[in-house]
């Protein structure tokens, strides 16, 4: 299988900057963790900080850096948005980590006209966000990773498909690469068995003898064999919907009706694919340009919009009335986007409708006149917490009245 | 006036209890340990052999009342695969057979 890989380094400095790009003149330090503790999340390569380390000591070696407040959510959106983009050039993506793909691109030549330009799509889907990405692209997941890493951006770096030419690609890479636990890393350096080819030119069983299912792992690995395949994800359909009011509205009931006529029209979209949404994300735009965001996970899949108004105009007659509301002005757009469609929760109804308990209420009648004893039986619990079996159920005549 | 349209058929007042313990011969060891189980097959009672005693509790129950229930169970797994619960009543030391 032919994968690429997708790394984009330093993801976190590279979103902040394109959200600012006045900061690409300076030293850049972008810190997360709790306020008593703050530790380095990324930061420029010149800096030479490392991620993990205290903010504290950082700030100490580079006392003219900036500062910034790591905006997890922001970076998640952002390489949402790659992945996005990248599922738009092959169906086989994996979402290995934030700032890290992997993309199958087996038959994609024919459909891009060749391997050169299926990688400059890819390329292009990261480019177009503003990141710089660096591709490999081998015959295996691990190899792939490791291509990835040697690569530039814009410099692809594309291995052979025989095995022998990817094991001597990987022989002078450190181990420390391999997906494997520390303690597998650390006994290999023990063993001064440092790069991927001192690991090559061992033999298999003494890996095994010492690793166990590691070492075969790991030898496997350095001479070319990856038998992982890849956890592509499913892309998700979305049922997207807005409405704009006429002007801004501030009285609740204008809002109400407006989130009604919203949720109406976009699950009138989600019931004619004979589907129900299981998430709401729904976002009100004020007129001092805030925004406010809410999210409703549904217990079950639903596709009834009066639920879904029920939901979001109670949380917002909760918020309203609290001190720090996030709404503050009149609201100009809203919009909702309807995720995670599945099948409807399926509702047992019952055995009988009004109209046949009528019937078999008859039928009872028609039977005790006939037999002097009602034939239909029921079971009914009489104590089932006994101990002892026979107290627990009983069976008991059902007669009409 | 108007009927309820929820009013469902009723429960009589006569009940006939469920999972009603079943007389069976049993064979056992001196300790009491069942060997053997006459087993319903097509109306006729054919012994079949205990392969092995999977668990074993006692009921003691009512002491309160003239006559109590004391009851030791096992849970058997039969020669034939079949897995079922017999009894000895220990006040009267009969066998039975019964679900728990």
């Amino acid at each position: 299988m032919t994968i690429a890989c997708v790394k984009i380094s330093h993801l976190p400095l590279q979103c902040e900057l394109v959200r600012a790009p006045d900061l690409s003149s300076r030293l850049v330090i972008i810190y997360h963790g709790e306020e008593s503790r703050p530790t380095v999340l990324d930061a420029s390569s010149d800096t030479r900080l490392r991620r993990g380390m205290s903010l504290l000591r950082a700030m100490s070696q580079h006392p003219e850096a900036s500062v910034i407040r790591a905006d997890e959510a922001f970076y998640d959106a952002r390489w949402h948005d790659v992945i996005e983009s990248l599922l738009n050039v092959s169906d086989r993506v994996e979402d290995a980590a934030r700032g890290n793909a992997f993309i199958a691109i087996d038959g994609l030549s024919e459909l891009y006209g060749g391997q050169d330009q299926t990688i400059a799509l890819i390329s292009e889907a990261t480019t177009k966000h503003g990141f710089e990405a660096r591709i490999g692209v081998a015959p295996g997941r691990f190899p792939a990773y490791c291509a990835a890493i040697r690569a530039r951006p814009h410099k692809p770096v594309k291995l052979p498909s025989n095995r022998a030419a990817v094991r001597d690609f990987l022989a002078p890479m450190p181990v420390d690469i391999l997906p494997l636990e520390n303690r597998a890393i650390d006994l290999m350096h023990d063993f001064a068995l440092d790069t991927m080819g001192d690991l090559a030119n061992q033999s298999v069983s003494a890996l095994q003898a010492q690793l166990g299912p590691d070492g075969r792992r790991a030898w496997e690995l350095v001479n070319g064999i990856d038998r992982s395949t890849l956890n592509t994800i499913e892309r998700t359909k979305t049922i997207i919907d807005t409405l704009q009011f006429p002007w801004p509205v501030a009285s609740m009931d204008a809002l109400s009706f407006g989130v009604r006529a919203l949720l109406d029209r976009a699950f009138a979209s989600v019931q004619r694919i004979s589907k129900a949404a299981g998430r709401m994300d729904l976002t009100c735009e004020m007129s001092d340009a805030e925004h406010w965001d809410y999210t409703h996970v549904f217990k079950e899949p639903t596709d009834s919009a009066t639920l879904a108004h029920s939901v979001v105009m109670t949380h917002v007659e909760t918020i309203v009335q609290s001190d720090a509301s996030p709404i503050r002005s009149p609201v100009e757009t809203i919009s909702v986007e309807l995720s995670r469609l599945g099948q409807a929760r399926a509702e047992q109804s019952g055995l009988w409708n009004d109209h046949e308990k009528g019937d078999l209420d008859t039928a009872l009648r028609q039977l005790n006149a006939k037999l002097t004893a009602s034939p239909i039986k029921t079971v009914v619990d009489v104590e089932p917490w006994s101990r002892i079996p026979e107290r627990r159920q009983a069976l008991a005549e059902v007669t009409s009245r | 006036m108007v009927s309820n349209p929820r009013k469902t058929p009723s429960i009589g007042g006569s009940y006939q209890p469920l999972n009603m313990p079943i007389a069976v011969n049993v064979t056992s060891t001196s300790d009491g340990q069942p060997i053997s189980v006459a087993e319903n097959r097509n109306g006729r009672s054919v012994p079949s052999k205990v392969e092995n005693v999977i668990d074993l509790w006692e009921l003691d129950d009512e002491w309160w009342r003239t006559e109590s229930i004391r009851r030791r169970y096992y849970r058997l797994l039969m020669e034939s695969g079949r897995v079922m619960t017999v009894f000895k009543d220990l006040s009267t030391d009969e066998w039975f057979c019964q679900e728990y």
